[in-house]
């Protein structure tokens, strides 16, 4: 582990007050609760009582192995003995022998170990809170800056991820569409990323007008009258047949019959006047009488039988001459 | 239904189109009626002396003119002008110029016994006439009692001809 995070100046915490502050030693950087400074001054100075006194006892041990060296080569390998009989020779089986043992033994320890860490670490496991001892415990931010999360993103598939594990619909639907597509630029979007010359060609045309009610739109949004005030009518006028069509026109109205009905029975203003005059006459006489005879209700007029003859003569105002 | 036609009579006079003439109109055609039987009546003297001249120019004198004679004649006359009038189109020339039409109960020609009849009540009791002035629906004596009608209608051809501006399908007789 680095140094620099396993420890780190802190004045504050050192268990012996400002001295310590005063000489900048290193603690360990703990983020759990202080412990008792009294009971870890104790124990450094038990530490180092114990470091002293094995340092003296290894210093002992050199001294006393240099001079007793000679001894026991000579002891070891006394002269004028052959080989299988010295102690070296018995050392030396001795030790094949431990080291054999040394396997079979780690062999079996290994074996226990097997059996009993597993059991041992889950009975541990369940008595620790694992995540609020690695919260306070552990600098996780200085591993997770430690992490290469472009490797570590690029070794996962991101989209099968995304697809099985995330509600895409509810995203979506928290989504603000239309504000997205108001901060959108669309149309420079469009123009720039799509093949609107491909889409277009696989467009049925046919199928879309026929959907269409071109005739509502055209009436809607089209300025027909500015449309028609551009069109330069006379070479449409010149393309039609106008003698052939005022033929047909009075073929259809049969202008002549019209003509003849109109001299031949309305033959002058002089004469609708005095047909027009005589009726007004005949209304007037027809009311002084009435008066005279005290009648209250209007005169019926109307022959019976030609109510339908002559239905709807005047479409624009077919009241009884009484009632107008 | 019928092709809509274009109607040669005027706008303001459509609305009456149909409806029993009053006794003014009704007056005026008889008026005119009466001008013409009497042109009649002068073209058959003249007609009558012009033949006596081409026969004996020399002893040849206008006839005279006896008013009983003539009275009955021109009665006569008036008749048969009527009735004609009546049978043939439902018109007389003064009916003609007033824009006046004769028509049985259905509203078409009346038939010639019909029209003979009423020619002949009309003019050997012209006071009749006055009664449309006092009926509530423009009807003269002889109209109440043949069952007729005079009606205004402007149109030359008879309504219940194929060029009448609205001829329609009546009911049969």
């Amino acid at each position: 582990m680095d140094e620099r995070t396993e420890f780190r100046k802190d004045p504050g915490r050192s268990p012996y007050g400002d001295a310590g502050t005063a000489s900048g030693e290193l603690v360990p950087a703990r983020r759990g609760p202080v412990p008792n400074p009294a009971l870890v001054a104790a124990a450094h100075v038990a530490l180092g009582a114990t470091t002293l006194a094995a340092g003296g006892v290894g210093a002992v041990v050199r001294r006393t192995s240099e001079l007793a060296r000679p001894i026991t080569r000579v002891a070891l390998r006394p002269p004028l003995l052959p080989r299988p009989l010295q102690p070296v020779s018995w050392l030396a089986a001795l030790a094949n022998r431990g080291a054999h043992q040394q396997v079979v033994a780690l062999e079996q320890v290994g074996g226990l170990l097997d059996a009993l860490v597993p059991m041992i670490a889950a009975e541990v496991l369940c008595r620790l809170d694992l995540t609020s001892i690695v919260l306070e415990q552990v600098d996780l931010d200085a591993i997770v800056a430690a992490v290469d999360i472009e490797a570590v993103i690029r070794r996962l598939d991101l989209t099968s991820i995304v697809l099985e594990q995330v509600d895409l619909d509810a995203i979506v639907a928290a989504v603000d569409i239309e504000a997205v597509i108001r901060r959108l630029d669309l149309t420079s979007i469009v123009l720039e990323q799509v093949d609107l010359d491909a889409i277009v060609a696989a467009v049925d045309i046919e199928a879309v007008i026929h959907r269409l009610d071109l005739t509502s739109i055209v009436l809607e949004q089209v300025d027909l009258d500015a449309i028609v005030a551009h069109v330069d009518l006379d070479p449409i006028i010149a393309r039609l047949d106008l003698p052939a069509i005022a033929t047909q026109v009075i073929d259809e109205i049969d202008l002549p019959e019209i003509i003849r009905e109109s001299t031949g029975s309305v033959a002058s203003e002089t004469m609708r006047g005095v047909r027009l005059q005589s009726i007004a006459g005949d209304e007037a006489l027809g009311r002084a009488v009435d008066r005279l005879l005290l009648r209250r209700r209007q005169r019926h007029t109307e022959a019976r039988g030609l109510d339908r003859l002559f239905r709807g003569e005047d479409q624009d105002d077919t009241r009884p001459p009484e009632e107008k | 239904m019928s092709e809509p036609q274009v109607s040669p009579i005027p706008r303001e006079a459509r609305a009456y189109q149909g409806h029993r003439a009053g006794l003014i109109t009704r007056l005026f055609a008889a008026t005119i009626d009466l001008v013409v039987v009497v042109v009649i009546m002068f073209s058959i003297y003249l007609g009558l002396n012009g033949f006596r001249f081409m026969l004996n120019p020399r002893t040849f004198e206008f006839s005279p003119i006896s008013f009983v004679r003539s009275l009955l004649l021109g009665s006569g006359v008036a008749v048969l002008y009527l009735a004609g009038g009546w049978m043939a189109s439902g018109r007389t020339y003064g009916c003609h110029v007033m824009g006046l039409r004769v028509v049985n109960f259905r509203g078409r020609r009346i038939p010639p016994v019909t029209a003979l009849i009423r020619a002949a009540f009309c003019v050997y009791f012209p006071i009749g006439l006055v009664w449309c002035a006092a009926s509530r629906a423009n009807r003269s004596l002889q109209d109440v009692v043949l069952r007729t009608s005079v009606i205004y209608d402007w149109s030359p051809l008879p309504p219940w001809g194929p060029g009448h501006p609205d001829a329609v399908a009546l009911p049969p007789d």
